[in-house]
C-alpha cells in the first residue's frame, strides 16, 4: 500500500500547538507586566487568532496551496523566489534559535560537563531523523507526546498547589501600573513565540486531509496555545511571585522546583527539562520540515529529502553561534527576533500577499469594464 | 532516502559510542554536602561543609558511629574558598543535597549579598536549602554538633525546622529562596530563623555524648533574625515570636497560653488560623484592619472552669482573643518602633489591596510603616474540648 | 569464483530448470507400470505399501504411506468396501468393462468421503505424501486418491506459552486441519473463508490464510495472498519462516506480525478484521496486520471484568515502560543526576555503592548480562535440573555477589524489577524487543544521562511511528488516533460499548455490539 502522506485534522491541531509552546515555556510571557502577566497573555491569544484568520483567508483564496506557492501565483516570479527564500532562511532561523534554547537549558540543568556542541549535534540528527520518516510519522508521533504531556502539564499546575506553595495573593493587585506596561509586552510576544511562529501552519495545510476548513482548527489550537501559557503563567506567578520571574531566568523551572508532594515526589525539574525537550524535538522537525519542504518548491524539485541535509548544516551552525554568548543570546530573542523577524514574517509579507493579490484584482476588474 | 537515514543512525550510534561519558560521576567519587556554614573570617570567609558518611549514615551504627566529617577552610570569596576545599577531601564535593545553610550573624549583619551570590547562581545548589543564621556561637559549630536521632546534622536541623513550621513557630522565610525573594521584594523584609548551641559545646563534638542519655550539648532553634534591606539589625526574642506568629499566620497548628490563676494556665491547641487584612483609608491616612480567624481546641485546663457550660466557653474564647490580640500588638509595636521594619508584609497587603495609594509610599515604605495604623481584633471559635468533658481533677484543683 | 553475479545466476538457471525444464509424467496404462515407476521414484521405501488385489477380473492396486494414514479408515474400511461389501451390490453384477468399474469406484462403491481422479504422478506424489490412499486400475491411465489423512498428533490440550485463568484451556497443535476445525467451530458464519496454498519446494506445507469476507478489509487480504505467493523457499519449518518472509519491516527490531497459541484469540481477531494464516505443523497461528497494541492484550482481557482488565493493563503498559527504561534511568540518574533524587534515598544507594570496583553502568550490563544468560539457560535446560539452576541463580547471583561487594543491591533490585515487569508483557515476541532496546537505552543513560534516554525515546517513537504493518499504522489507535480504537485500548471499555470494529482494520461491515443496555437486564424474579 502506497503512502499517501496525509495528516488529518488532530494531527493539525497538535502540530500547531506543539509549534506554539517551546521555548516560552520556559522563559515565560510578559515577566515585565509582573503579576498581570496572565493578561498579556490573553491579550497576545486574541492577537495570534487575528493573525489565523488573517491565515485563513489566504487560504480561501489560494485553497490547497503553501505560502511558496500563494508568492508565485501573486508576485512576479523573483520577488516571489527572494521572499520564499527569505522564509525558508527564517524557518531555518527559528529553528536554530529553538536548538540554541534547548542545549542551554540542558546544559545547564543536566549535562553540566558535556560539550553544547554535542548536545546539538544530537539534538540536530535527531530531528532530521523525524523529518526524513515524513510529515506523517511525527505528527502521529506527535499524539503520542500529547498523550503524555496533557496530563504532565496538569500535573506540573496541580503540583505546586498540592505542595503548598501556591500563594494567590500574588495575582493582586490587578493592573497595578494601567494598561501601558502590559501592552508594551503584548505587542512582541503576538509576533514570536508562543503565537507568532504560527505561520509554518500555510506550509503544512497541503498536507492536510479535507483542508477546506482549518479556521476553527487554527482558533482551537491558538485557545489551547493560550489555556496552556495561561496555566504556566498563573502557576508561574502564585508559586514563586512576579518579583522572582523577573530575576530568574527559567522561572518555570523554578516553579516545577517547589514542588513537593509528600516528601516524595520531588526534585522533579528534571521532569520538567524533559518535558520541553520533547516537545521542542517536535518543533524542531516541524521547522525543519516547513524549511526543507520551502526549499522543494523554491527549486521546482520533486523530493524534498534532499534538503534536509545542507539546511540541517545551517541551523546547526547558526543555532552554535547562537549560543557562544548567552547575553547576546537573549539580546536577540528578545530584541530582535519579535521586530526584525517577527513582525515582517508573521505579519508583514502575509499583508503584502494580500494586498497585492486585491489590488491585481481590481486592476483586471477595470481592464474588463 | 533509505540510505541517508541509516547514515544517520549510524552517525548517531558512532557518536554515543565515541563520546566519552562527560560529566559523569560516580556516586562513591563524591562527596555528599549536607550542611554549610558560613563563618566571619579576618581574610573573607569561613566555609565549613559537612560531607555525610553515607556508609555510616545508612547504615544500623549510625547512631553509635560518625556519619558525617566537617571541612572547614578560608578564603576571600565564598566561591574561590568553596574551591579551595579541594585540597582537603579526595571526592567532590557535591551540593544539590544541601539541607541547611547556616551564616554566622556578623556576616548577616555586614555583607550577607555578596556571601550568598554565589548560591543563588550555581544551579547545583538548589534554592530549598533552609537558611539559618548563627546566634551567639560559630556557624560551623552548630554544623559540628552530633545528633542522635538524625545522624546527619543537616538533615537533623531541617527536620527540627519543619516540624517547627508545623507545630510551634513558623516565619515566612524558611529556604534560601524564599529569603532572596522577600528581600527584593518592595513592601516586606526579610526575616529569618537563628540557630544557636545550648550545653558544652566541645564535648558535643565527640560520639560519647550519644552513650549518654542526655546528650552534652543540643541544637536550638530560638529567635528569628531581622534583615532590613538584606542585613541583619536585631532580633526578635521567642516571646515576641508569638505575636509574629499571630500576623503572618503560617503555622496552623499551635499553643497559645493564657494565665488563669498565680500558678496556672490554661492551653489551647489551634487547628485552624487564618487573617484577614484590610486596607482602609481614614482621614487620608492608611489603616490597616487585621482580622484573626481562630478555631481551637482545649490544650489543657489548669483552673477550675465548667467547660461543658457554653457561657464558659464563650468567657474563655474572649480571653484568649485579647491574648491573640495583645500578642500581636506587642510585637507590631516592637517592630515598629525598635526595628523599624516591615516583616510581616504589611507593605505587600497595601501592594494587593490598594496599589495606587502604593505608589505613593513605596519609596519610603519603611518610614510609613514605622506610623502604620493597625487595628488587630481576634475571633477565636473553640470546638473541641479534646477526650475529657471537665478537667477530671477537678475537685484537687479547686484546693 | 563465486561471486554475486554468479549466485544470482545460479538462482535464476535453477528457477528455469524448475519450471521449464520438468516435464509432466502422465500415470501409465497399465498398473504394473505405475507401480514400477511408483517404486522406483520413491526408490522403495520400507514405508510404502502396495497391496494389490481383483475385482472380477480386474487388477487393482492400493499404496499408502505407512503411520500417515488413519489406520481403520486405510486398512479396514476401505479394504472392506472393496473385497467384501461390494459383491453385496447389485451394481456389481452390471459391470463389463474396466470404464465401468472405474466410473463405479468414483461413485459408488468407495464409502470414504474425500476422493479425488489424478492423471499425473506429482499431484498423485503429493497426495501419496499426505497420508492419501491411491488406488489404480489396471488399463486406466488415471488413479483414484481418498482422503485417509491421519497421523498420531499431540491432541488438543493446555497452551503451554499463553496460559489463562479464566477462559477456553484448548490450544492449537500441529495438525492443520485441526487448527482449522478448532477456529471453524468458533465461527459459524458462512463468510469465514478458508483459502489454503503450498508453500515450500521441497516441504509443500499447507498454508491456510482464514479471514471474514465483508468485515475483514480487502486490501490487507489481497496483499496477504501477494506476499504468501512472492514466498520461495525450500521449506516451512514452522508458522515463523512465513511471518519472516512476509513482515513489512525485515530489519525492525519490534514485530509486524502477531501469533497465538490459542484458537480464541485468533476468533476474535478474525471477528474484528484481521487475517489469520494457519500453517501446517506449526502450533502457532500468525495474525496480521500486528500492531504494537495486539501484543499488550492478552486473551483473558475479554473474560474479566472490565474494571479489573483496564487497570491490569495499566499496570501492564507501566511495566512495558519500565522494562524498556528503569536500567537506563538509574545509570543515568546516578551518574549524572544525583540532585533528581531525594537525599535519604540517594544516601542508601550511595551507601550500597561504596566499596563496588565496577562503574553503574558496568555494574548494570554485567547483572543484565548475567539475568539474561540465567533466562536462556532457563528456557533451553533440562526440565530435571530446573531447580539446581534457580538456587544457583538467586544465591550466587542475588545473595553472594551482594555480600561479596561485585554489585551493590540496588541493582540487583533494579535488575529483577526489569526481569519482572519484562515478564508481564502478554506476547513473548516483543518482549524480546525490549530485552533488546533495553540495552541501547542503558548505554544512551551511561553517556547522556536523561538527555540520552529521551533522545532515544524520541527516535523510538518515530521509529514505531513510521511503520506500519500491512499498510496499517503500527501505533494504531494511539496515532493516529481512533476513538473507537481506544476504547479497546489501555482502556478496556465494557464489551457493550465497543460498538464498531477498528476503522483501519475492519472495512465494511463495522457493527459489532448494538444490544440495547438501557432496557435489558434488569427483569428477573422479582
Amino acid at each position: 500500500m502506497i503512502e499517501n502522506t496525509k495528516i488529518n485534522k488532530m494531527q493539525l491541531y497538535i502540530l500547531t500547538v506543539v509549534t506554539g509552546t517551546g521555548s516560552s515555556m520556559l522563559y515565560g510571557i510578559g515577566e515585565k507586566a509582573k503579576q498581570d502577566a496572565w493578561i498579556v497573555v490573553i491579550l497576545a491569544m486574541l492577537g495570534g487568532m487575528v493573525l489565523i484568520l488573517l491565515y485563513c483567508w489566504l487560504l480561501k483564496l489560494f485553497p490547497d496551496a503553501t505560502l511558496f506557492h500563494m508568492f508565485e501565483n501573486t508576485f512576479n516570479k523573483y520577488i516571489a523566489k527572494v521572499i520564499s527564500f527569505l522564509y525558508v532562511l527564517y524557518f531555518a532561523i527559528i529553528a536554530s534559535h529553538v536548538i540554541g534554547d534547548i542545549t542551554t537549558l540542558t546544559s545547564l540543568y543536566i549535562l553540566s560537563e558535556t560539550p553544547e556542541i554535542v548536545i546539538e549535534i544530537i539534538i540536530t540528527l535527531v530531528a532530521m531523523y523525524g523529518v526524513f520518516l515524513g510529515i506523517e510519522t511525527f505528527a502521529r508521533f506527535g499524539i503520542l507526546v500529547f498523550i503524555f504531556i496533557v496530563p504532565l502539564v496538569f500535573f506540573f499546575f496541580i503540583g505546586p498547589i498540592l505542595s503548598n506553595r501556591a500563594n494567590f495573593q500574588q495575582l493582586l493587585p490587578v493592573l497595578e501600573n494601567g494598561w501601558l506596561p502590559i501592552i508594551k509586552e503584548t505587542f512582541p510576544i503576538i509576533f514570536t513565540n508562543p503565537f507568532g511562529e504560527i505561520v509554518v501552519f500555510l506550509m503544512i495545510i497541503p498536507y492536510v486531509t479535507n483542508n477546506k476548513k482549518v479556521l476553527h482548527i487554527g482558533i482551537l489550537s491558538m485557545l489551547s496555545i493560550g489555556v496552556l501559557f495561561l496555566i504556566i503563567t498563573i502557576t508561574n506567578i502564585i508559586t514563586i511571585g512576579p518579583t522572582f520571574i523577573e530575576i530568574s531566568l527559567y522561572p518555570t523551572i523554578e516553579t516545577v522546583r517547589g514542588i513537593n508532594i509528600l516528601n516524595f515526589i520531588q526534585k522533579v525539574e528534571g521532569t520538567a527539562v524533559f518535558l520541553f525537550l520533547i516537545l521542542n524535538y517536535m518543533k524542531i522537525m516541524l521547522l525543519l520540515f516547513a524549511a526543507s519542504t520551502g526549499a522543494n518548491i523554491l527549486f521546482n524539485t520533486k523530493n524534498y529529502r534532499k534538503y534536509i541535509i545542507p539546511i540541517s548544516v545551517i541551523v546547526f551552525v547558526l543555532s552554535h553561534l547562537s549560543i557562544q554568548d548567552v547575553v547576546l543570546h537573549f539580546f536577540i530573542d528578545t530584541k530582535i527576533v519579535p521586530y526584525a523577524i517577527g513582525i515582517p514574517f508573521d505579519l508583514g509579507f502575509i499583508l503584502l500577499l494580500l494586498g497585492v493579490y486585491y489590488i491585481k484584482k481590481l486592476f483586471k476588474l477595470k481592464i474588463k469594464q | 532516502m533509505k540510505r541517508i537515514i541509516k547514515i544517520i543512525l549510524a552517525m548517531i550510534i558512532t557518536l554515543t559510542s565515541l563520546t566519552s561519558c562527560w560529566g559523569s560521576r560516580e556516586l562513591d567519587d563524591m562527596a555528599l554536602v549536607s550542611g554549610l556554614a558560613i563563618d566571619d573570617h579576618p581574610e573573607g570567609y569561613e566555609i565549613t561543609v559537612q560531607i555525610m558518611l553515607p556508609r555510616v549514615a545508612a547504615s544500623e551504627h549510625a547512631a553509635s558511629s560518625l556519619a558525617v566529617r566537617n571541612f572547614s577552610e578560608h578564603g576571600e570569596s565564598v566561591f574561590q574558598t568553596i574551591r579551595r576545599l579541594i585540597r582537603r577531601l579526595s571526592r567532590k564535593a557535591f551540593f544539590s543535597h544541601t539541607q541547611v545553610i547556616i551564616v554566622h550573624e556578623d556576616v548577616a549583619r555586614e555583607k550577607l549579598f555578596e556571601a550568598m551570590d554565589f548560591f543563588f547562581r550555581d544551579p547545583e545548589l538548589r534554592g530549598d536549602a533552609v537558611f539559618l543564621i548563627a546566634k551567639d556561637v560559630k556557624a560551623k559549630d552548630v554544623l559540628s554538633i552530633l545528633t542522635a536521632m538524625d545522624p546527619i546534622t543537616g538533615v537533623s536541623v531541617r527536620k527540627i525546622l519543619e516540624s517547627m513550621q508545623k507545630y510551634f513557630q513558623a516565619n515566612r522565610d524558611l529556604d534560601f529562596h524564599a529569603v532572596v525573594a522577600s528581600i527584593l521584594s518592595d513592601g516586606i523584609d526579610a526575616s529569618v530563623r537563628g540557630v544557636t548551641v545550648k550545653g558544652d559545646l566541645e564535648k558535643a563534638k565527640k560520639i560519647p555524648d550519644s552513650q549518654e542519655s542526655e546528650p552534652m550539648a543540643y541544637i536550638v532553634i530560638e529567635d528569628l533574625a531581622i534583615l532590613k534591606e538584606g542585613k541583619l539589625i536585631g532580633w526578635l526574642k521567642d516571646d515576641d515570636i508569638k505575636g509574629y506568629n499571630n500576623l503572618i499566620a503560617k503555622v496552623q497548628n499551635t499553643i497559645i497560653t493564657v494565665p488563669c490563676s498565680e500558678t496556672n494556665f490554661f492551653n489551647l491547641e489551634t487547628t485552624r488560623f487564618k487573617n484577614k487584612y484590610k486596607v482602609v483609608e481614614e482621614n487620608g491616612k492608611v489603616k490597616v484592619k487585621v482580622k484573626h480567624n481562630v478555631t481551637a481546641s482545649i490544650g489543657e485546663i489548669g483552673c477550675d472552669i465548667n467547660i461543658t457550660d457554653s457561657k464558659e466557653i464563650k468567657r474563655l474564647e474572649k480571653i484568649f482573643a485579647e491574648e491573640f490580640v495583645m500578642n500581636s500588638y506587642r510585637t507590631l509595636e516592637k517592630l515598629q518602633k525598635e526595628f523599624k521594619t516591615d516583616i510581616i508584609g504589611f507593605g505587600e497587603v497595601i501592594h494587593r489591596q490598594k496599589p495606587k495609594l502604593w505608589k505613593t509610599l513605596k519609596d519610603d515604605w519603611n518610614k510609613h510603616f514605622e506610623t502604620l495604623d493597625v487595628e488587630i481584633t481576634a475571633k477565636v471559635k473553640i470546638d473541641k474540648t479534646g477526650k475529657n468533658t471537665n478537667n477530671p481533677l477537678d475537685k484537687y484543683l479547686k484546693k | 569464483m563465486l561471486t554475486l553475479k554468479n549466485i544470482k545466476d545460479l538462482f535464476s538457471n535453477y528457477k528455469k530448470n524448475n519450471e521449464n525444464n520438468k516435464p509432466k509424467v502422465h500415470i501409465k496404462n497399465t498398473l504394473q507400470a505405475n507401480i514400477d515407476l511408483l517404486r522406483q521414484e520413491l526408490d522403495n521405501p520400507s514405508d510404502l505399501v502396495i497391496r494389490e488385489f481383483n475385482i472380477k477380473d480386474y487388477r487393482c492396486a492400493i499404496c499408502l504411506i505407512d503411520g500417515l494414514t488413519k489406520g481403520d479408515y486405510a486398512h479396514d474400511l476401505l479394504l472392506k468396501n472393496l473385497l467384501v461389501d461390494i459383491w453385496t451390490t447389485d451394481k456389481i453384477r452390471e459391470i463389463h468393462s474396466v470404464d465401468e468399474l472405474f466410473s463405479a469406484l468414483q461413485n459408488q462403491f468407495i464409502a470414504l468421503l474425500d476422493i479425488s481422479v489424478v492423471s499425473e504422478f506429482d499431484e498423485l506424489f503429493l497426495n501419496l505424501l499426505s497420508g492419501d490412499c491411491v488406488l489404480f486400475v489396471d488399463g486406466i491411465a488415471r488413479a483414484i486418491t481418498i482422503e485417509t489423512k491421519g497421523w498420531v498428533d499431540r491432541g488438543i490440550i493446555e497452551s503451554s506459552s499463553q496460559t489463562l485463568v479464566r477462559g477456553p484451556k484448548d490450544s492449537f497443535n500441529e495438525t492443520l486441519r485441526t487448527n482449522t476445525m478448532l477456529i471453524r467451530r468458533r465461527i459459524k458464519d458462512k463468510r469465514l473463508r478458508v483459502e489454503s496454498r503450498q508453500i515450500g519446494r521441497i516441504s509443500k506445507t499447507e498454508v491456510a490464510v482464514m479471514y471474514i469476507e465483508g468485515i475483514a478489509n480487502d486490501k490487507i487480504v489481497k496483499e496477504v495472498h501477494e506476499r504468501l505467493d512472492r514466498i520461495d523457499i525450500d521449506g516451512i519449518i514452522d508458522s515463523s519462516y512465513i511471518e519472516q518472509m512476509i513482515q513489512d519491516h525485515p530489519y525492525s527490531l519490534f514485530p509486524t506480525v502477531h501469533n497465538t497459541e490459542r484458537p480464541d484469540t485468533v476468533a476474535s481477531s478474525l471477528m474484528c478484521g484481521y487475517v489469520a494464516i494457519v500453517v501446517d505443523n506449526s502450533p502457532f497461528v500468525l495474525i496480521v496486520p500486528g500492531l504494537f497494541i495486539t501484543f499488550t492484550q492478552a486473551a483473558e482481557d475479554y473474560y474479566h471484568n472490565f474494571y479489573f482488565i483496564t487497570f491490569i493493563r495499566l499496570i501492564r503498559f507501566f511495566s512495558l515502560l519500565l522494562a524498556l527504561l528503569t536500567p537506563g534511568i538509574y545509570i543515568a540518574v546516578t551518574t549524572f543526576h544525583q540532585e533528581m533524587l531525594p537525599t535519604s534515598l540517594l544516601i542508601s544507594i550511595s551507601n550500597q555503592r561504596e566499596g563496588v570496583p565496577f562503574p553503574v553502568f558496568i555494574e548494570a550490563l554485567l547483572m543484565e548480562l548475567t539475568f539474561e544468560i540465567l533466562r536462556e539457560a532457563g528456557i533451553r535446560m533440562p526440565r530435571a535440573i530446573g531447580s539446581a539452576m534457580s538456587i544457583v541463580g538467586a544465591l550466587i547471583l542475588g545473595e553472594a555477589a551482594v555480600n561479596a561487594g561485585i554489585v551493590s543491591s540496588f541493582t540487583v533490585i533494579i535488575v529483577s524489577l526489569t526481569a519482572i515487569c519484562s515478564l508481564i508483557i502478554p506476547s513473548y515476541h516483543i518482549s524480546i524487543s525490549i530485552r533488546v532496546t533495553r540495552f541501547i537505552f542503558m548505554i544512551l543513560g551511561a553517556v547522556f544521562g536523561l538527555f540520552g534516554v529521551i533522545s532515544g525515546l524520541v527516535v523510538l517513537g518515530l521509529f514505531l511511528c513510521s511503520i506500519r504493518s500491512f499498510g496499517v499504522p503500527y501505533m494504531y489507535p494511539f496515532a493516529p488516533l481512533n476513538y473507537e480504537g481506544l476504547k479497546d485500548s489501555i482502556i478496556r471499555f465494557p464489551l457493550w460499548k465497543i460498538n464498531l470494529r477498528p476503522t483501519l482494520i475492519s472495512e465494511h461491515d463495522r457493527v459489532r455490539e448494538s444490544s440495547d443496555k438501557k432496557s435489558n437486564n434488569t427483569g428477573g424474579i422479582a
